[in-house]
């Protein structure tokens, strides 16, 4: 069963062609990577999937919602609204609210997307927290967490709205290998709970671990390619 | 310039209707003659008693008080701009103006004037050994100083002279002992009291002029009433008794119609100088000031802040026609705003508007100032808005946000503490901006101020004190905007 898919998407900055005519689809509990040179647009085309990047041509599918490149803004932005309600989206960055507490981040969703009580999300965000193995620094800001702390905080607020897609972009670049062990372990038991994702990685050992097929994008296309010895890093 | 502003606005617009009844009877029914006259034109029109504050005396409250008294009722003053008379009387702020109003064509056009209740001699005065200045043809060219919208800044006109124009009577002198201007050009009543300064001489005297009480023109029968009353006080010697008692020329031909040639002037005098007290009353006036102040500073703020929010919210990028309509709308609002100055915006809102809004002056200053600031909030808003971290709102983007939620969640709260120290700023500066607001007859702190000055000859006590009450007034702004900086979480960044 398909939860993502994405047909004949194109976009360009200027005269600048970033992709033309990729399809990819996702299916339920299933990882994939994409990787590639740097600068050749694998986060322009992670952006376009959830409508943070509006496309030139192609659509992308998330049950009944359709983001259309040519549709009108109107149309585009209700599309895009449930499309962003399945997708969870971790960024480099994080981009945690800065002037919001970890528990905060994590209710805003619950809260303030989908109109819960503070109250009635609480509990559920603070397995969450226990979850991502944050719940002790559940009242510090951001700004007070270390770098893999954040990036937890940013699953976890994803993870609250109960996404069935996840899209990471380079979820191990700033990860020692303990760490991104830890991440591992962490997103292969959302893979088992059906949770399906898509990371912007150069990362092999990571896609090993996941069981993740890769995608390459390169010279504007994007196809389905195999690592070298893959198996060589498995992690338990 | 602003005399021009205003004539022109005033012709564009009918003057406005104060109430329905009409002239005398409307005088009469409320039993109250409400002239207009400012307080800062100083001895001996009418000026605070430095012994009692708050207490006005002078020659114009006697002859108001005797027309007052002759038509069955009391006088009551409106403190206005000198300058602003004329619009305010045809506004309808009050009923008759009394306050060396000089009878020049130009005002004949606009308002009914009576017949003169004193006839006075321009006087120019220079500083001695300055040999340029030998009469009005001589001024071509020179620094002359005089009241804006007076009858000497009339004549100055037609000399080539370099008009500067002053609000208050003991200013332009001061400016010609200290080198800023080569003469001042003002009526003897001014002259003998002002013009006894070390170094200036009275060049000569230039060139009658009357003093006329002002009346709306399509009030008729107040006029007459009016007319009536002063013959009737001159000819009981009444006025007479007034002008001698203030030690002005009370010959019968400083009260008729037409100077009697060669008349001989009040012997010059120098003023007996009352100097400023700083009584109970007096500091009483003075928190009244502070309070008007803070009344139209924190109403314009709150107004300001509001409507600067809107400008800057409509101002953001959108991909809606309609919502990009808005935002031209809102910068074209900027722009004007802040591209004017704030006293223009206050003339136009209270006089040039008068026919269509007629507010009162507190509600015109409030509204005015807040009309102009929320420009700049609006600015402060944007810069605010820009700094909010991309990444954040992306965030929120992503996890679904409609832009109102991302607004009201990520966006203004990371704008308001980005803007807070601006808009703290801007709200200090307001505070002093309100003074500006005298030009349309509220008496605020700075007023109050310039009025105590100049009728007890000294700006040091005055000043220090307003100063004072400003810094009191500004500075626990200066500690709450530091503390609502630190409450919204700017703890360290």
């Amino acid at each position: 069963m398909k939860v993502l898919e994405a047909r004949g998407l194109t976009k360009s900055f200027g005269d600048r062609l970033i992709f033309e005519n990729v399809s990819l689809s996702l299916s339920r509990g299933e990882a994939l990577v994409l990787t590639g040179p740097s600068g050749a647009g694998k986060s322009t085309f992670l952006r376009c999937l959830n409508g943070l990047e509006r496309a030139d041509h192609g659509e992308v599918r998330v049950q009944d919602a359709c983001i259309r490149a040519d549709a009108r803004p109107r149309e585009f932005s209700a599309a895009v609204r449930v499309v962003r309600s399945h997708v969870g989206f971790v960024f480099q960055g994080h981009h945690l609210f800065s002037h919001r507490s970890v528990i905060d981040n994590v209710l805003e969703g619950p809260v303030h997307v989908r109109g819960g009580t503070r109250a009635d999300c609480l509990p559920a965000a603070e397995s969450l927290l226990e979850r991502v193995g944050i719940a002790h620094r559940a009242h510090a800001l951001p700004r007070q967490l270390s770098h893999g702390e954040q990036q937890r905080v940013a699953i976890a607020r994803a993870l609250a709205l109960d996404p069935q897609v996840l899209l990471l972009d380079e979820p191990t670049s700033a990860l020692d290998r303990e760490r991104t062990d830890q991440l591992v372990r962490l997103l292969g038991s959302l893979l088992r709970e059906g949770v399906a994702m898509l990371a912007v990685t150069h990362d092999q050992r990571f896609a090993a671990a996941l069981g993740a097929r890769v995608h390459r994008l390169e010279h504007s296309r994007v196809v389905e390619t195999i690592w070298d010895r893959p198996s060589a890093f498995s992690i338990k | 310039m602003y005399s021009a502003l205003l004539a022109a606005l005033c012709c564009a617009c009918a003057p406005a209707q104060s109430s329905k009844l009409q002239g005398l009877s409307r005088v009469q029914q409320h039993g109250v003659l409400r002239w207009g006259a400012d307080i800062q034109g100083g001895e001996p029109y009418l000026f605070e008693d430095p012994a009692h504050a708050g207490h006005l005396v002078g020659f114009e409250v006697e002859i108001a008080d005797a027309i007052a008294r002759e038509l069955g009722v009391r006088a009551e003053l409106v403190q206005n701009d000198w300058s602003t008379l004329v619009p305010s009387l045809e506004r309808g702020t009050f009923d008759v103006i009394l306050n060396g109003l000089e009878a020049t064509p130009a005002r004949r056009e606009r308002i009914a004037l009576s017949r003169p209740y004193y006839v006075f001699q321009e006087v120019l005065t220079a500083r001695a050994g300055d040999a340029r200045v030998r009469d009005l043809a001589s001024l071509r060219g020179l620094r002359v100083g005089t009241l804006a919208n007076s009858q000497a800044w009339d004549m100055l006109d037609a000399t080539g002279a370099l008009r500067v124009p002053y609000e208050g009577v003991e200013e332009p002198y001061l400016d010609l002992m200290h080198g800023r201007i080569d003469a001042v050009l003002l009526d003897d009543v001014v002259a003998d009291r002002y013009a006894k300064k070390p170094g200036l001489y009275e060049v000569a005297k230039v060139g009658p002029g009357e003093y006329v009480v002002g009346v709306q023109r399509s009030e008729p029968d107040l006029l007459n009433a009016v007319d009536r009353a002063l013959t009737r006080i001159e000819r009981s010697g009444e006025l007479p008794a007034i002008l001698a008692r203030w030690q002005l020329s009370s010959e019968p031909g400083h009260i008729a119609a037409g100077p009697a040639p060669g008349a001989p002037l009040a012997a010059a005098r120098a003023p007996e100088h009352a100097s400023f007290e700083l009584g109970s009353h007096q500091l009483l006036l003075f928190f009244q000031g502070a309070w008007a102040t803070i009344a139209i500073s924190m109403v314009a703020m709150v107004f300001a802040v509001l409507l600067g929010m809107l400008l800057a919210v409509a101002r953001l990028p959108s991909p809606y026609a309609l919502r990009r309509a808005l935002a031209i709308a809102a910068t074209v609002y900027v722009e004007v705003f802040r591209g004017t100055p704030v006293l223009l915006q206050l003339y136009v809102l209270y006089y040039g508007l008068a026919s269509v809004v007629s507010l009162d002056a507190f509600t015109a200053a409030a509204l005015g100032l807040g009309l102009n600031y929320a420009a700049y909030e609006a600015e402060i808003y944007r810069a605010g808005i820009q700094a909010v971290p991309p990444g954040e709102v992306e965030a929120a983007r992503a996890m679904g946000m409609s832009g109102a939620l991302t607004l009201r969640r990520v966006v203004l709260p990371h704008a308001a503490r980005f803007s807070l120290p601006g808009v703290a700023n801007d709200f200090i500066s307001l505070l002093k901006d309100s003074s500006l607001v005298s030009v349309i007859t509220v008496v605020e702190l700075t007023k109050r101020m310039t009025i105590a000055a100049v009728d007890g000859h000294s700006w040091v006590i005055p000043g220090l004190l307003c100063a004072a009450l400003y810094l009191v007034m500004s500075y626990p702004l200066s500690l709450l905007a530091r503390r609502f900086e630190h409450h919204l979480g700017g703890h360290k960044r």
